[in-house]
């Protein structure tokens, strides 16, 4: 179990990283680069996802 | 054959997509294997994690790392405040890292804030940030999207092939 809690700490860490290393690759911020993912993209794209499901869930229904 | 005002590569591209077009008509189209269907959803999952390796393994040349005691691992960017780029100094300090690396959504803190800080917020009501973090941001949330994308297609491959 504390090996599973340590790996999941490291991927923790790795994926905060891959954040800032993102926001300095882009030229933008940790900040932005979170906004545009988990404020913007990620709903966005989840919302569509879900209609979309539904739309074709009716059209193969009918 | 030489299609009237465009160059010839294109012209030749014209007329393959015509000639595939022609025989996609007269021979019916097998739906995909059980097979191609599974590799391709695998590499679906696979990319975006793939992505974020790629990602660091290209940044960490060079990179101080540092010791974060509480999680006891090491993070590949510094802790340190630098105004030059973002570390982890703008993880721990979301004001700091507003104050001296936003760039283009300055006008925007109005409406990103809330819900920012709202996640954040939940998160940390949680108890354990990371674990809820990882949960809910790298696994939760993802895996959402993932079932909500291999539905679709295989909607699309029942509507298409019956």
């Amino acid at each position: 179990m504390d090996s599973l809690i340590s790996i999941g700490k490291w991927i923790f860490m790795y994926c905060t990283d891959f954040m800032i290393n993102a926001a300095n690759l882009t030229g933008t911020s940790y900040y932005e680069v979170n906004a545009m993912v988990f404020v913007v993209i990620w709903p966005l794209l989840t919302v569509v996802l879900l209609v979309y499901y539904v739309w074709l869930r009716v059209r193969v229904w009918r | 054959m030489h299609h009237k005002g465009i160059s010839a590569p294109l012209s030749n591209l014209v007329t393959l997509l015509r000639h595939c077009q022609e025989y996609a008509y007269f021979v019916p189209m097998e739906p995909p294997s059980k097979i191609r269907s599974a590799v391709l959803y695998l590499i679906i999952l696979i990319l975006p994690y793939m992505m974020v390796v790629i990602v660091n393994e290209y940044s960490r040349p060079g990179l101080e790392g540092y010791y974060n005691a509480k999680y006891d691992a090491r993070g590949m960017n510094t802790a340190t405040a630098s105004k030059a780029a973002c570390s982890w100094k703008c993880f721990f300090d979301t004001g700091y890292c507003k104050r001296h690396h936003v760039k283009y959504m300055q006008p925007l803190f109005k409406v990103i804030d809330p819900i920012y800080f709202g996640i954040i917020g939940l998160l940390h009501k949680a108890g354990n940030y990371a674990a809820t973090n990882l949960l809910f941001l790298v696994i939760g949330w993802p895996a959402l999207m993932y079932f909500l994308l291999i539905r679709i297609l295989q909607l699309r491959k029942k509507l298409r092939y019956g």
